[in-house]
């Protein structure tokens, strides 16, 4: 039903969302476009090759000038050298025996410096050889001597006679990479003497190169390579530098090659064959160039970097190549900013055309959105909406038919919304659980009570949660298939009360009504069922019934029977209990009659005179009597009752108890034959325990007698007589002392008849006392004592009252050994309370006594020791209360008891 | 019999047999000091002389096994010779254990006693004697500087004058000054008596 509110019907809507005048523009646009790109790319590509054409030229142009100035640097120092070799004093030098050479050294040598200083920065060294190659003068000292006779300079120059130039080869002196210039020198007569020979340095032509660097740009540079593709120079690298870069091949070379170029001293040393420059384009850029032109791009790392234009040349008098390299993109920049131009010139003109059509569209389709919109708004359930067209066209006949039909559908909506509020709102409310299960046992719907009554939060909750109410609610799902299958047979089915599950587990009580609903082929569609929780009133029912089981079987374990008699009219209940206890049939109907005939003889009167009172006065009552059993046993009854006045008539009726107390009545009796004898017995008892403590009393005599009689031997033996004498003394002292202590035990184990003495209280306490030093000390117990000086002799038993002080002692101490050693403190005290009392206390400062224990320690056998027998403080008590005392215990302060007794004073008066 | 720097102290609560002890104790010429109580004993002070106590193992207030341990705890341990009245197997263990020279059951024969006592004070002034000497021992070694005593620690596990200077950052010269100082001053004829007494103090020596 609440579909009808909320219509699914959103999905015709979807194509609305998107936009045909945006899709176009943005159509407009993309094609817009495309002559544009056309046109951009055609002009680049144009400009493109105009500046690369430009730029090689300017490259080639640079690469011949660096080739021509390191050229002329070559063939102008080998014309110098040639020069300097012909200078007269070297011949002559030269051509003197070696032995008379040395004078003529330092002018020599000046003159090589000399040499030397017309390039310092470069010039390495410069020496003169002599005919067999071997250096005779060096500006560097270290070199005079050494074999250049297999030197490429040496050999060339002996060989043409003319000036040489070497390649740039690493030294056959310091191993540096060099250029070697080389001439020779003639004697005066014209013969061969020997050969001049300077050195410098590779960083000249390294110089010389970068120098050239910027001829084309910036970011322009040269590189110097020879014929084996070696790297001589590069403009990269700073002026005058030479770094690892330099001296690697841009090209593999093979092992042969390798050995070849490194016994030509081309090579260094530590050249490795892995040690090769990748410069992608240079090799296959080398072999292509000058055909027909002498230009090609190349890369100088691995292919992702930039890419350069380069122009090539060789040089004439050396077998090297200038390459001028400048990046690509440094000459190609003003086709990078034309491009930018265009794709903002194209952008502008194409968002303008764009914006036009847009606007043209958005006025056409506009009625038509807004239509859309109502429509949608219809479509969500929301009939308010009204479309304004006011336009005379198509478009507006349109929306006046559909303003129409909104009218209508809101009207009808409306109608129908009432109804279904009206029934909803019983649905809704109801207490009564509502709901329809289907026939496999689905919770199809249910109303908030139902949910309720079952535990859930909601309807829903329930629906979704339980898809087989036989197997998840029921707890005896079997009536579940009973129940269905009387609904299968198409009858209802008024107040079952069934036991369910609730969500949480919890078991209800529930009363249910339900009726079958077919489909029209008399298929059972779903079961309409009501529900109402019951489970409070079953829950009563059960405790009703649970409470008299309780009663009945309390009444029997009690010996407690009930009764009500109703005065007036004589009528007498009688529980099952007080059957059992009169020993009546419960077939016969009790009478007072028949409680008279059961009464002991004895009693009969009595019990008489309380049922008149009663009667009578209208009161509660309560009364012990025996009753004279069939076979002549005796019972003994407790009977309580208690008087009220029928609420309607004011009638007096009795409602009580009937209490049989045989069993307590023979169990006291037993006690106090028991308590009798065991007065006799527990003063042996304690004795028992104490004999071991006493034992070390003696020991305690014996002990100081052996050590004072073994003194005495030894101060005989010493003939100190006077020590001697003392000795004796004590051991006659310590006897007596032990024989004391043997009499009081004796006096206080004779079981003698009680007979009353007039007697020192404090002697007594005192005797005690030392009877229990030994329980004292074992317990590290401090004992005071503050006995009154004034008081009386009493007349009293003496055994009897040493035996209750003992007692009450021991469970001082007992006490005591709860708390911790140091605060072990026992008091007895003693006074006179009024002129006729006395009163002695025993007080300790142990754990005290715990509140429910205080109303029971008198009792016998009530005892909170393990071992005890609950029977001091009552015999105690009992000894006491037969002196005319009284004996009791309470709260000492700060902590621990007080037990104390009275006991009368005689009329003898003070001692 | 026994020399007079001796002394003996009787604890016991009992009055005649305190004095019954003293008396059998003064006939055998040992002097002898007697107390009612432990708490009284403590209070006391003692002179330092070899000693031993004759203690009552049921007292009150403080009991002689809780006297033993405090006694032991306070470093003022002393040869004890228990006596009771009637001692039980579990007590006299741990009197035992806790060092106790003797246990004696009341009455106990007197030469029992005596040898207990006898046996005690020769433990005790055995304990006085060596107690003695190791005071002297660590009075010496308190007299050295701490330099000195950073050499004597070098000394003593075998190293050489030189090595002893490299480790101290010192000259060999001064190490030689100073360790000739702490032979003098702690009293060593030779290097093995200086390691016997580093050893006695507690001071690391190689071990052999």
């Amino acid at each position: 039903m609440r579909n009808l509110v909320q219509p699914h019907g959103c999905t015709w809507a979807a194509p609305l969302d998107r936009d045909a005048p945006h899709e176009a523009a943005g159509g407009v646009f993309g094609f817009a476009l495309c002559p544009f790109a056309v046109i951009a790319y055609r002009d680049a590509e144009v400009t493109r090759s105009a500046l690369t054409a430009s730029a090689y030229q300017a490259l080639f142009a640079a690469a011949s000038q660096t080739a021509l100035r390191l050229d002329t640097f070559i063939a102008a120092t080998a014309n110098v050298i040639g020069t300097q070799a012909h200078m007269p004093p070297l011949g002559e030098f030269l051509s003197l025996p070696a032995a008379d050479q040395e004078p003529a050294e330092t002018r020599i040598v000046d003159i090589l410096q000399a040499f030397a200083q017309k390039n310092p920065a470069f010039t390495a060294s410069v020496a003169v050889l002599d005919v067999h190659g071997r250096i005779v003068l060096d500006t560097q000292r270290a070199n005079v001597g050494l074999d250049e006779s297999a030197t490429d300079a040496f050999r060339s120059a002996l060989e043409t006679g003319l000036p040489h130039a070497s390649q740039l080869e690493f030294s056959a002196s310091d191993g540096k990479p060099s250029l070697h210039f080389s001439s020779v020198v003639h004697a005066p007569d014209g013969r061969l003497a020997g050969v001049l020979r300077e050195q410098y340095s590779a960083a000249v032509v390294q110089q010389m190169v970068a120098e050239n660097n910027r001829l084309v740009s910036p970011q322009s540079f040269a590189l110097v390579l020879n014929e084996d593709g070696l790297l001589l120079a590069d403009g990269h690298l700073s002026p005058g530098q030479l770094s690892d870069g330099l001296f690697k091949a841009t090209r593999p070379l093979d092992r042969a090659r390798v050995s070849a170029l490194r016994t030509r001293r081309l090579l260094p040393q530590e050249f490795a064959q892995d040690i090769v420059l990748h410069f992608p384009g240079l090799v296959g850029g080398l072999e292509k160039a000058g055909q027909p032109a002498p230009y090609f791009t190349l890369q100088l790392s691995n292919n992702r970097g930039p890419q350069y234009a380069a122009a090539v040349t060789h040089m004439k008098t050396q077998p090297w190549m200038v390459l001028f390299l400048q990046p690509q993109e440094v000459f190609l920049a003003p086709v990078r900013t034309q491009t930018r131009h265009t794709v903002v010139l194209a952008l502008g003109v194409v968002g303008a055309v764009a914006a036009t059509a847009m606007g043209v569209a958005q006025l056409l389709t506009g009625p038509i959105i807004r239509l859309m919109a109502v429509a949608r708004q219809v479509a969500e359930g929301n009939f308010g909406g009204k479309v304004l067209v006011r336009s005379r066209d198509e478009i507006g006949a349109l929306a006046n038919a559909f303003n129409l039909m909104t009218e209508r559908l809101t009207a009808t909506l409306e109608g129908l919304r009432q109804s279904e509020e009206n029934y909803r709102g019983t649905y809704e409310n109801a207490f009564e659980g509502i709901w329809r299960v289907s026939p496999d046992g689905r919770v199809l719907s249910a109303n908030p009570a139902m949910a309720r009554i079952l535990g859930y939060a909601s309807p829903d909750e329930l629906v979704a949660s339980v898809s087989d109410i036989g197997r998840q609610l029921y707890v005896h799902p079997q009536e579940s298939h009973g129940l269905l299958s009387t609904y299968a047979e198409g009858s209802a089915i008024v107040g079952r009360e069934l036991e369910f599950y609730r969500k949480d587990g919890q078991r209800i009580w529930v009363l249910t009504s339900g009726r079958p609903v077919h489909d029209e082929a008399g298929h059972l569609r779903f079961v309409e069922g009501f529900v109402t929780n019951i489970t409070r009133r079953k829950r009563a029912e059960e405790e009703l019934r649970r409470s008299e089981a309780y009663l009945t079987e309390a009444q029997r374990l009690s010996h407690t029977g009930g009764f009500g008699w109703h005065v007036a009219s004589g009528e007498i209940y009688w529980s099952e209990e007080t059957f059992r206890i009169f020993a009546y049939d419960r077939a016969q109907t009790p009478t007072v009659a028949f409680v008279l005939q059961r009464t002991h003889p004895e009693d009969r009167a009595f019990v008489q005179h309380i049922i008149d009172r009663a009667a009578q006065e209208r009161k509660d009552f309560d009364c012990e009597h025996r009753l004279l059993m069939p076979d002549g046993s005796v019972k003994y009854l407790q009977v309580v009752a208690h008087a009220m006045e029928r609420a309607a008539s004011g009638d007096l009726e009795f409602v009580g108890a009937v209490m049989d107390v045989t069993e307590r009545k023979r169990a006291e009796e037993a006690l106090q034959n028991a308590q009798a004898e065991l007065a006799h017995v527990t003063p042996l008892t304690t004795l028992g325990e104490l004999a071991a403590s006493i034992a070390h009393e003696i020991t305690q005599p014996l002990g100081a007698v052996v050590n004072n009689a073994s003194a005495c031997v030894r101060w005989l033996a010493a003939q100190n007589l006077e020590e001697a004498r003392q000795s004796a003394l004590r051991v006659v002292a310590d006897g007596h002392r032990a024989g004391a202590i043997i009499g009081r035990i004796r006096a206080l184990a004779q079981k003698a008849p009680p007979h009353k003495d007039w007697l020192d209280l404090n002697a007594t306490i005192r005797d005690v006392l030392a009877l229990a030093r030994s329980e004292v000390h074992r317990h590290g117990v401090v004992v005071e004592t503050h006995l009154a000086a004034a008081v009386p002799r009493i007349r009293g038993d003496r055994i009897q009252l040493q035996q209750v002080l003992l007692n009450l002692v021991m469970n001082a101490i007992e006490a005591l050994s709860g708390v911790r050693a140091g605060a072990r403190t026992l008091r007895v005290s003693s006074d006179r309370v009024t002129a006729t009392e006395v009163v002695v206390a025993v007080c300790d400062s142990g754990p005290g006594f715990e509140p429910q224990h205080v109303a029971r320690m008198f009792e016998a056998f009530y005892t909170t020791k393990p071992h005890g027998l609950g029977l001091g403080l009552a015999i105690s008590r009992r000894i006491i209360e037969a002196h005319g005392g009284r004996l009791w215990a309470a709260a000492n302060v700060p902590q621990g008891a007080v037990v104390q007794f009275t006991v009368p004073t005689g009329s003898e008066g003070v001692a | 019999m026994m020399d007079a720097e001796t002394l003996v102290f009787v604890v016991d609560d009992d009055a005649p047999m305190r004095e019954s002890l003293q008396n059998l104790l003064r006939s055998v010429g040992l002097r002898v000091e007697v107390f009612a109580s432990a708490q009284e004993f403590l209070r006391s002070t003692r002179p330092d002389v070899p000693s031993c106590l004759v203690l009552d193992v049921r007292l009150p207030g403080l009991s002689g096994l809780e006297l033993q341990q405090r006694l032991a705890a306070g470093d003022m341990a002393m040869p004890i010779i228990f006596i009771t009245g009637h001692g039980d197997i579990p007590m006299t263990v741990q009197a035992m254990k806790a060092g106790a020279v003797e246990f004696l059951s009341k009455p106990f024969r007197d030469q029992a006693l005596l040898d207990a006592i006898q046996q005690a004070l020769a433990r005790d002034r055995a304990a006085h004697e060596q107690r003695a000497q190791r005071d002297a021992l660590r009075r010496r070694y308190r007299s050295l500087t701490p330099r000195e005593r950073d050499v004597l620690a070098l000394v003593v596990t075998g190293l050489l004058n030189k090595q002893i200077a490299g480790e101290l950052g010192t000259s060999e010269a001064s190490v030689k000054v100073h360790r000739q100082h702490v032979m003098v001053k702690m009293g060593a004829g030779s290097l093995a008596a200086l390691v016997r007494m580093a050893d006695r103090l507690g001071i690391p020596t190689p071990q052999v």
